[in-house]
C-alpha cells in the first residue's frame, strides 16, 4: 500500500511522461483514481482514517537492549558498552507524525571516552516518544523519530546536557530499531559546566547511533510490529 | 633440565656485560655473572610501527634472564629486562622537525605466554633511564628497563615466553629542556612477519612438594602483576599477583565549589636509587585542577586535544605523599631503613594566577575511525627527607633537616589507547591507570648531628636514575556530584592498588 503523499508524488512524476506513453497514460489514470480515493478519505463515508497499527496487541509493553552505543560530539567519541530501554506501543490514528510508543526509562552503561568514564543520566519525565512518519507499502520498515530525549553526560570535570530528537528506522521483521541523526532530528547542547570549554559548546550538535533489538511484552521473545495502514 | 630453544635465546655471551650495565642503569643490582640453570634472552625482532606520517621499520632487542627450568606452582620471574629500540632515520627526523634536541623513551611489550595449549599475555614495560641525544643524521638506539610481571604455571610442560606487539611512546625534549611540540610521539608496531618471535622456553616440572614457599618475594623483584595457570591448566589472563591491600586512604576532599577541581587517589612504587628492592608509597591524594581543553586541527587526519592541568599533592594538608619506609644499604652492604618524607614544590603562579600547568595530556583521536592515543606527562618537582633511620637495627641520628641539597624533578608518563571498539586500556587523567618514569636523586645535604653524614647517603642513594610506577585513581569531581566516582563526603571512591 502507498501512503497519500507517495501516491501525489507518483502522479507528478508520471505526468512528466505521460504524453509519451499510451500505456502509462492508462497507468497513470488509474493510480490518479486510486489518490483521489485516498487523498480525501474523510470526505467518503466508509473509508478508515489512516492509521498505524502496533502488534501483535495493542497496546503493549516492550523493552529493548543495545550494544556499541556511540555518542560523537565534535569529533570525540563517547561510547557505552550498552544500553536497555523499556517503553509501551499503541497503534494511534494518523499518516505522519504519530505517537506509536513510548520509552522510559533508558539507560547506558559501560560508557567510556577517551579522557575516560562518562556518566550519562537520562531524563524519561516526561517520556521519550516514537513517532512514525513514512512506511513503503509492505516494506515493514517504519521511517520516524525518537522525540523528547533529554540526557546529561559528565567526563571530568565537563557536564553538559543535550536534548531533542533522533532519527528512528523500525524494522518489523528484525525487530530492530536503528537511531540516527539528520538535519531535522538532532540532539543539542543546551547547557555546559565550566570544565566543558573546548569539549563542549551550546549549540554543538552530538550524534547518536545505536541499534536496538526490541521484543515484547518487556524481557519477551516476540519482535513487535508496526503497520501503516492507509 | 636444560632447555634452550628459539631463535632469541643464547648463552651468556659478551653482550651480558652490556646488559649488566643497562640494568645497574635501571637502579637494580644484578649478579655478576649468569647463575648456573639462567637463561639469557637475547633476540633481535623487526617490526613495523604505525606513526602520524605512515609506517616506519623499527628494531627492537629483548634482553633478560629467566629461570631454566621451574617447579608447577612457583614463579617465573623475567630479571634484567631491558628492550633496545633502535629507530630509522625517518622517525629521527620527525623527532629534529619537532625540535627534539633529546628523547626519552617508555616501551611496553605484549609477551604471549603459551603452555600446554593455553595462552596468557604479559606486558613489559619499560622506561628510560635517561633522555638521549637526537642525531643529526643515521637512526638512534633507545634503551629502557623495567620490572615486569611474574608467571605461575599451574601444571608442568614447557611453558613458552613470544614477543607480540609493542608500543613505544618517544617524549622529546628541546635543547633548552623544555617539552617539545608534539609533547611526545607514539609508536604503535606489530611484529613483522617469517621470524622467530620465540624468546625462551622454560621447563615445568611437577611440583613434588606442595608448591608453596619459593616465589619471589614481591619485596625483593619488581613483578608488574602475574599471568597465572589455574588449577584447570588454562591461563587466568590479567590476573594480579598476591598486592599489598591498600592502606587506608588518607583524607582526600575535593572542592564542590571549584568547577574545575579534581581529587584523585595514587599509590605504587618507587626504585629510591640504589635501592635493594622498590619502595612502596602509601595512598596518597592528589588535588587536580583540570585545565581547558584546545582541539588542534592542524595533524592531517587528527584531531588533538591538549590538555593542560596541575596536580599538586595534598597530605594533611602539606604538599607531601605520606611517610614511606624504605630499605637500603649503605656502604652496598648494610642494611639501612628509613622514612622517606617526599615534600613537592608546588607549581608557580602565572600572571593570571592559575597555577603554571604540570599534567599535560596529548589526546590524538584518528578522524577516520575515532580511535585514540591520549599520552599524558605529569613533572612533578620534589625534595626528599630522610628520618627515623637505623642502620643494621641501630638508630642513627641524622638530625630534622637530612635532604636532598636540592629539588628533583620526576617525570611521569601514561599512555591510553581507546580503540575504534570504544575500549579505553591504559592511562588517562581521567581515568586513572598506571604511570611510569625514572628519578635521579641529587646528592644530600644536612644529615647528621655530631657527624657529617652526607656522603653516606649521597653514596647509598644519589645519582643513578630508579624506575618509578605509580598507579592513579579514577578522580572525583567535586562539582559533578557523580557517585560513580565521589563518595557523599567528596572524596574519591576508586582508591587504587599499587603494582610493579
Amino acid at each position: 500500500m502507498l501512503s497519500p503523499q507517495q501516491c501525489t508524488r507518483i502522479v507528478e512524476s508520471e505526468e512528466l511522461t505521460v504524453r509519451n506513453s499510451l500505456r502509462k497514460l492508462a497507468v497513470a489514470a488509474g493510480a490518479a483514481t486510486a489518490a483521489v480515493a485516498l487523498a480525501a478519505p474523510a470526505a467518503t463515508a466508509g473509508v478508515a482514517a489512516p492509521q498505524w497499527v502496533v502488534g501483535p496487541n495493542s497496546p503493549e509493553t516492550f523493552s529493548a537492549s543495545a550494544t556499541g552505543v556511540v555518542l560523537n560530539l565534535n569529533g570525540i567519541p563517547m561510547t557505552c558498552s550498552s544500553s536497555a530501554a523499556q517503553g509501551s506501543l499503541a497503534s494511534a490514528a494518523g499518516s505522519t507524525n504519530v505517537t506509536v510508543g513510548t520509552i522510559a526509562p533508558l539507560t547506558f552503561s559501560g560508557c567510556t571516552s577517551p579522557f575516560g568514564a562518562v556518566s550519562p543520566v537520562t531524563d524519561t519525565t516526561p517520556a521519550w516518544q516514537l513517532k512514525a512518519n513514512t512506511q513503503v507499502a509492505g516494506s515493514g520498515v517504519t521511517n520516524g523519530a525518537i522525540t523528547g530525549v533529554d540526557a546529561t553526560l559528565t567526563v571530568l570535570t565537563c557536564t553538559f546536557r543535550v536534548t531533542g530528537s533522533v532519527v528512528a528506522t523500525y524494522t518489523n521483521s528484525t525487530g530492530k530499531l536503528a537511531v540516527s541523526n539528520n538535519a531535522t532530528y538532532k540532539l543539542t547542547v543546551v547547557s555546559v559546566s565550566p570544565g566543558c570549554a573546548g569539549i563542549a559548546a551550546i549549540g554543538n550538535n552530538p550524534t547518536f547511533t545505536a541499534s536496538y533489538g526490541a521484543v515484547t511484552p518487556i524481557g519477551g521473545t516476540v519482535k513487535p510490529s508496526i503497520t501503516y495502514v492507509p | 633440565m636444560k632447555r634452550i630453544q628459539g631463535a632469541g635465546v643464547r648463552r651468556r655471551t659478551a653482550r651480558g656485560a652490556a646488559v649488566a650495565a643497562a640494568v645497574l642503569m635501571g637502579g637494580m643490582i644484578p649478579s655478576a655473572q649468569a647463575a648456573p640453570g639462567v637463561l639469557e634472552i637475547d633476540a633481535d625482532l623487526a617490526y613495523t610501527c604505525d606513526l602520524p606520517s605512515g609506517e616506519q621499520p623499527v628494531k627492537a632487542g629483548v634482553r633478560a634472564r629467566v629461570a631454566e627450568a621451574v617447579r608447577a606452582g612457583h614463579a617465573v620471574q623475567p630479571e634484567d629486562v631491558v628492550t633496545e629500540v633502535t629507530l630509522p632515520e625517518g622517525v629521527v627526523t620527525e623527532l629534529t622537525a619537532a625540535g627534539a634536541a633529546t628523547v626519552s623513551a617508555e616501551t611496553r611489550l605484549t609477551v604471549d605466554l603459551a603452555q600446554n595449549g593455553g595462552h596468557a599475555e604479559a606486558e613489559w614495560v619499560g622506561a628510560g633511564a635517561e633522555s638521549a641525544p637526537v642525531p643529526e643524521t643515521g637512526g638512534l638506539t633507545l634503551n629502557t628497563s623495567g620490572g615486569v610481571p611474574y608467571v605461575k604455571p599451574g601444571a608442568p610442560g614447557d611453558l613458552s615466553f613470544a614477543a607480540a606487539g609493542l608500543s613505544v611512546v618517544l617524549t622529546p625534549r628541546t635543547a633548552e629542556g623544555a617539552p617539545a611540540e608534539p609533547r611526545s610521539l607514539a609508536l604503535e608496531c606489530v611484529l613483522d612477519a617469517d621470524q622467530g618471535a620465540s624468546l625462551a622456553t622454560v621447563g615445568v616440572a611437577a611440583d613434588e612438594e606442595d608448591g608453596t614457599g619459593s616465589e619471589p618475594s614481591p619485596s625483593a623483584s619488581l613483578p608488574g602483576g602475574t599471568a597465572e595457570w589455574g588449577d584447570t591448566g588454562r591461563p587466568e589472563v590479567g590476573k594480579r599477583a598476591e598486592e599489598p591491600a591498600a592502606a587506608d586512604a588518607p583524607p582526600c576532599v575535593g572542592d564542590p565549589d571549584d568547577p574545575f577541581n579534581m581529587v584523585a587517589y595514587v599509590t605504587g612504587y618507587a626504585n629510591v636509587t640504589k635501592l635493594d628492592g622498590a619502595t612502596r608509597f602509601p595512598v596518597a591524594c592528589g588535588q587536580i585542577t583540570q585545565g581547558e581543553t584546545r582541539p588542534d586541527f592542524s595533524d592531517p587526519g587528527y584531531m588533538h586535544m591538549y590538555q593542560d592541568s596541575t596536580v599538586v599533592l595534598d597530605y594533611q594538608g602539606k604538599p607531601q605523599l605520606p611517610p614511606a619506609e624504605g630499605t637500603f644499604l649503605t656502604f652496598g652492604f648494610m642494611p639501612t631503613t628509613a622514612t622517606l618524607e617526599m615534600t613537592q614544590i608546588p607549581p608557580g603562579t602565572r600572571d593570571d594566577g592559575s597555577l603554571t600547568p604540570n599534567v599535560k595530556s596529548d589526546l590524538a583521536i584518528k578522524m577516520s575511525d575515532f580511535s585514540s592515543r591520549n599520552t599524558t606527562v605529569i613533572t612533578l618537582d620534589l625534595m626528599l627527607r630522610l628520618h627515623d633511620v637505623e642502620v643494621n637495627g641501630v638508630p642513627l641520628d641524622v638530625g630534622d633537616d637530612c635532604r636532598t641539597s636540592k629539588p628533583f624533578t620526576l617525570t611521569l608518563n601514561g599512555l591510553g589507547t581507546y580503540g575504534a571498539d570504544g575500549v579505553l586500556d591504559g592511562y588517562t587523567l581521567g581515568q586513572g591507570g598506571p604511570v611510569t618514569g625514572s628519578v635521579t636523586l641529587p646528592p644530600f645535604s644536612g644529615c647528621g648531628v655530631d657527624e657529617d653524614l652526607d656522603n653516606l647517603f649521597t653514596a647509598s642513594l644519589s645519582g643513578s636514575p630508579g624506575y618509578v610506577k605509580q598507579v592513579q585513581g579514577a578522580p572525583c569531581a567535586a562539582a559533578q556530584g557523580d557517585r560513580a566516582v565521589c563518595t557523599p563526603e567528596n572524596q574519591p571512591v576508586d582508591v587504587p592498588k599499587a603494582a610493579r
